[in-house]
């Protein structure tokens, strides 16, 4: 063994060493006690500020950005193109992201630092969501606030139940393109997750967005139409309509149900304030609510 | 036999100076990209701990953390960088040469939408839990298949292949791998389809152990292979009939040059996605400078194109740190301005070309 060898191996055996020691130490005082947070989800940074810990977020991605304006924290750009040695330089004590989180290089360095990762899953309904909850809090030592939490979401979730009082309607969730066109929310989307806790049957039968023409809305005549708004966006019921004024004809359109959301809030899966979304959606689209 | 006429020619005047001068400038790249980056580490410590590294001295006085940075995270880019600069670079050179056309890059015979089109379908139709080995097995696999099919279809009934056709086979192809491409991003999902979009704009960030072996070992390959052929290339700048007259095998060259420029370009782009500009510019660059002799050429073009990829990956990382860009994005931003600028400085001469 030459000395070069010898001493890349020393190196080597130091650096797992300290890092054993290291890890040793934040397993004792984990997670209870994390001071220096990364959020890199929307839905996980909004279910941190709910929890009262945004304060000790340092960092986070560029969804989450809208919801800490104002807060002096670092911007970590896409979430999927996350730059290992960025999130290492900050010195997190926690770092909380989705199945979105990216790209797995990123994951595995994080995972080697022994940094404590939290991978939530995007969630596509209120017992998922609450699962989630549930994770955050209890790694937080924020139990109490966390069931809160989740009994205030099941308490949205019952209120929506008990407006829907048993009509069933044909649902359909639009992104407005601008000028290419209406996309609209397939199966396996998070369009296809909020028509669910409406209740409502999604008219749509393929997976992922479509690009869809208006002839075939029409064609379907749905009887809730629910359209994506962007942030900083003009209310997009309103310009869905003075775009394609055709669409008032449908039995949504006849019936004052194209109601819109606010689609950022909707990016990582369904949110907290996306329940609140539906809640609200559903005084306006039931009947029996009116 | 002698082999010196497989040796890089004895660059004349200024010239002389400018191979030392690149092989510096690739030091100093390699030692900026290990000093470089998102966490700030003292600059002096950092370069302690390579000169640690290599001569097993402890003069460093980082802690073992930081040495994780730089050598579990910055040193498998920089080597990756430097491979995928010098092998893109190279087969640019190699395929402007073969093309005699300089606006020829590897993309004309189909390696680059062949990949891109591998990928897609790796991306879009494959399992995604297993598209790390998917997608870049799918893209190689789809460059070397669509650059064979160019090949057969510029093939004459007389077994040579026009130049002509090759290229315009060459569109061909890519336009129709573009158009399924298309049909892959329409029926994509919301996960694959931001996977495909980031995949076309290339990134270093999944350097890893096999990455870097396979990239370093295809590179030294083609320099040695290329530099091989390296006269015959010369020779084919006269034109082929005058290649032929010359003694050369001017389609069984082909052929080979062909093959051996799409498995290189296909196995950078599967290490990395599409990063593009350097197969474009790196070898005008140097033939701008040092004239179009092969031997001098190709392996300059490799050095250049190893220094311009890692100083890329160096702005990738910290231009925006602490989020991260693509270094597609920047090899085009430096890439292409510079681009223009020799041409505005060398319009005359090469109008008269």
């Amino acid at each position: 063994m030459n000395q070069s060898e010898f001493s890349r191996r020393s190196i080597r055996k130091l650096f797992y060493g300290v890092l054993v020691l290291f890890s040793t130490q934040i397993a004792i005082a984990e997670p209870i006690h994390a001071k220096r947070i990364i959020s890199v989800d929307s839905n996980a940074t909004e279910i941190l500020l709910a929890l009262g810990v945004g304060s000790k977020i340092i960092a986070t991605d560029i969804t989450s950005e809208p919801l800490l304006k104002g807060e002096n924290i670092q911007i970590l750009g896409y979430h999927r193109t996350l730059s290992a040695e960025a999130l290492l330089s900050l010195q997190p004590d926690l770092i909380v992201g989705s199945d979105h989180t990216g790209p797995a290089a990123t994951v595995n360095a994080i995972q080697q630092a022994q940094i404590n990762f939290i991978q939530l899953d995007s969630p596509e309904s209120v017992a998922e969501l609450s699962r989630n909850i549930h994770r955050l809090a209890k790694s937080l030592n924020r139990e109490a606030t966390g069931q809160a939490l989740i009994d205030d979401i099941q308490q949205l979730e019952n209120a929506i139940v008990s407006k829907q009082n048993g009509s069933a309607l044909n649902m359909v969730f639009l992104l407005d393109l601008n000028d290419r066109g209406l996309s609209q929310a397939g199966r396996d989307t998070v369009g296809n997750a909020l028509i669910t806790l409406l209740h409502g049957e999604n008219v749509s039968n393929f997976n992922g967005f479509q690009t869809v023409s208006l002839e075939s809305i029409l064609a379907i005549n749905p009887d809730v139409i629910i359209v994506g708004k962007r942030i900083n966006g003009a209310p997009e019921k309103e310009q869905l309509l003075a775009r394609y004024p055709l669409l008032k004809n449908t039995a949504a359109g006849q019936a004052q149900r194209i109601v819109s959301v606010d689609a950022s809030k909707l990016i990582a899966g369904l949110s907290i304030t996306a329940v609140n979304q539906a809640n609200q959606l559903a005084e306006i689209i039931f009947p029996s609510a009116r | 036999m002698s082999y010196a006429k497989y040796l890089p020619a004895r660059p004349q005047g200024w010239r002389r100076g400018v191979r030392p001068m690149f092989c510096l400038l690739l030091l100093a790249s390699i030692l900026l990209s290990i000093i470089l980056g998102p966490m700030t580490l003292p600059a002096k410590q950092s370069l302690l701990s390579i000169i640690d590294q290599f001569l097993g001295s402890e003069l460093s006085q980082l802690n073992a953390f930081q040495t994780a940075i730089i050598w579990e995270l910055r040193w498998p880019r920089t080597l990756l960088a430097l491979f995928i600069g010098a092998l893109l670079a190279l087969c640019g050179a190699v395929t402007q040469g073969l093309f005699r056309n300089p606006l020829a890059d590897p993309g004309i015979i189909g390696v680059s939408s062949g990949a891109g089109l591998g990928a897609a379908i790796a991306i879009v139709l494959l399992p995604a839990s297993l598209s790390y080995l998917t997608t870049p097995v799918a893209a190689f696999l789809g460059g070397l298949i669509t650059t064979l099919l160019v090949y057969r279809l510029a093939q004459s009934q007389n077994g040579g292949t026009s130049v002509l056709i090759l290229l315009l086979a060459g569109v061909a192809i890519a336009a129709f791998s573009g158009a399924i491409i298309g049909f892959m991003t329409y029926i994509a999902n919301d996960m694959a389809l931001r996977e495909l979009t980031l995949w076309g704009m290339g990134t270093l960030n999944g350097a890893n152990s096999t990455s870097i072996w396979l990239s370093a070992m295809t590179c030294l390959c083609l320099l040695v292979f290329y530099q091989i052929q390296a006269p015959a290339l010369n020779a084919f700048l006269l034109g082929e009939a005058e290649a032929r007259h010359l003694g050369i095998h001017v389609e069984k060259l082909k052929l080979q040059l062909i093959v051996v420029t799409a498995i290189g370009v296909g196995i950078a782009v599967s290490a990395t996605g599409i990063i593009g500009f350097i197969s474009l510019v790196v070898p005008h660059l140097v033939r701008m400078t040092m004239g179009p002799d092969h031997r001098l050429l190709l392996p300059l073009s490799a050095l250049t194109g190893a220094v311009l990829l890692l100083m890329a990956d160096i702005g990738a990382r910290v231009l925006l740190a602490p989020a991260e860009l693509p270094v597609g994005l920047v090899t085009a931003l430096i890439g292409a301005p510079f681009f223009a600028f020799l041409l505005i400085q060398q319009r005359k001469r090469l109008s008269t070309l």
